[in-house]
């Protein structure tokens, strides 16, 4: 008995290997089958904080990717607006098109870009953005942005475009005015970048605080229907017959950063037509 | 002691940390993952009780297991390393004075030769246990061998890396 006791401390150590040898054994082999799925949600609770911890710390090195991402997605999304086409409808039903005589034909397509340079304190403000002709930017393109209208392309190089911002002097984009549904001007005066003024709504039109003012689409620079902010004051004036609102812009001019800029795909025959008007 | 206990404990806090939240992320070429926790075993002193390093042994591969999913393996691997580390290293100090084997394998006490061959032995010891044990099949037996030898000299790589960057100058000798 004594000297059973005695190997037992000699070799205690032999045993406890085998011992937790055994132990893993029996982990394994119950990995293999139901009990995994007990030991792994246990598992997770513990492991759990660590791989939030660890995610909360990771997710900053992915945002490039995840944002170049959700942009790519975006402009997917914005290609399918209905607002992109034109849709007209066959009088005559021909046999082939039995299942619709609809025929959409795109006319405004997206691109987008990233804002490099912009300014909004001084009396005409431009941005600049890090695409340009190579990359099929062209002038007189309309630029977005997801809160609403950003300005239009002015000039275009190999591989950058400068903007003219909603916030210039020059600006001047067809608006209309809902509920009312009435047609005005979109124009900026110096000094803040959160508001502009919407004229050429007569006196008489009902427009009440919070109104929304989206683009008419008339210009066929911009789509119709795009926001671009919410009356927040209404000033008559006596000697004019039409009234000056003042507009909330939607867009944060401070914060752009990415914007999407709208192609017109029939741009050069719309203008040979109204280089008809001119010459006439 | 005391400061010997305390960084070993550190130390083996430290690779764990490194193991679980970057080691097990990296897949080199889709199959090299290295598995530098095993360097805290490789460094326990001698001197401890050898039932003390097989339970720390234990204790060790069984977190990493908890992290990985994979409940038993890591335990298992690392349990068999602590058991052939001392015949490895007796086996490695034939001719020398028993002196040498009590002490910790660092490159202040032994040359490069005798940690490269201890750590190679160990590292593969210890992969190839995990491999074998987690494809569980013989099938494609010497492509898992090929892997399992390039992910031994990775983590060997990474450990000796590790052991000079981190030894003062002075004590390399």
């Amino acid at each position: 008995m004594n000297n059973l006791i005695q190997f037992l401390q000699k070799n205690f150590h032999y045993l406890l290997f085998i011992i937790l040898q055994i132990i893993c054994i029996i982990f394994i082999y119950n990995s293999l089958n139901y009990p995994r799925f007990q030991l792994s949600t246990a598992g997770k609770v513990i492991t759990g904080p660590f791989y939030q911890a660890r995610y909360n710390f990771t997710k900053h090195f992915n945002f490039e990717i995840e944002n170049q991402n959700l942009v790519e997605q975006n402009i997917k999304l914005l290609r399918e607006y209905e607002q992109n086409f034109i849709t007209t409808k066959d009088t005559l039903i021909s046999v082939n098109s039995a299942l619709s005589n609809e025929k959409k034909t795109r006319v405004y397509d997206y691109l987008y870009a990233h804002v490099i340079h912009n300014t909004i304190h001084k009396k005409n403000n431009y941005l600049i953005i890090d695409k340009g002709s190579i990359h099929g930017i062209e002038e007189d393109m309309a630029v977005l942005c997801p809160e609403g209208v950003v300005g239009v392309v002015n000039d275009v190089s190999t591989h950058f475009a400068s903007i003219i911002s909603l916030l210039h002097s020059d600006s001047r984009i067809s608006a209309k005015v809902y509920p009312a549904n009435q047609l005005g001007n979109i124009i900026w005066e110096e000094g803040n970048p959160e508001t502009a003024y919407l004229l050429d709504i007569p006196q008489h039109i009902n427009i009440n605080k919070g109104d929304s003012v989206f683009t008419s689409g008339y210009s066929y620079v911009f789509p119709k229907d795009i926001l671009i902010g919410t009356v927040q004051e209404k000033k008559t004036n006596s000697k004019s017959s039409f009234l000056k609102i003042k507009i909330k812009l939607s867009v944060n001019f401070s914060q752009l950063n990415t914007v999407y800029l709208v192609k017109n795909l029939y741009k050069t025959e719309l203008d040979s037509l109204q280089s008809n008007f001119k010459n006439e | 002691m005391n400061n010997i206990v305390l960084r070993n404990i550190s130390r083996f806090l430290l690779l764990l940390f490194i193991q679980i939240f970057i080691c097990n992320y990296v897949h080199l070429l889709g199959f090299i993952n290295p598995y530098i926790y095993i360097f805290a075993l490789l460094l326990l002193p001698l001197t401890i009780p050898k039932s003390a390093q097989y339970l720390i042994a234990f204790a060790t591969g069984f977190i990493v297991d908890i992290f990985a999913m994979t409940y038993g393996i890591h335990a298992s691997a690392s349990l068999v390393v602590i058991f052939i580390r001392p015949y490895v290293i007796s086996a490695l100090t034939v001719g020398k004075n028993k002196e040498t084997q009590t002490t910790v394998p660092v490159p202040g006490q032994k040359d490069f030769k005798w940690l490269l061959i201890y750590t190679l032995i160990l590292v593969f010891t210890h992969h190839f246990l995990i491999t074998m044990m987690e494809l569980f099949t013989f099938r494609r037996f010497w492509i898992t061998i090929g892997t399992t030898l390039l992910n031994t000299i990775f983590t060997t790589f990474v450990i000796l890396s590790i052991q000079y960057i981190f030894t003062p100058t002075k004590k390399r000798g």
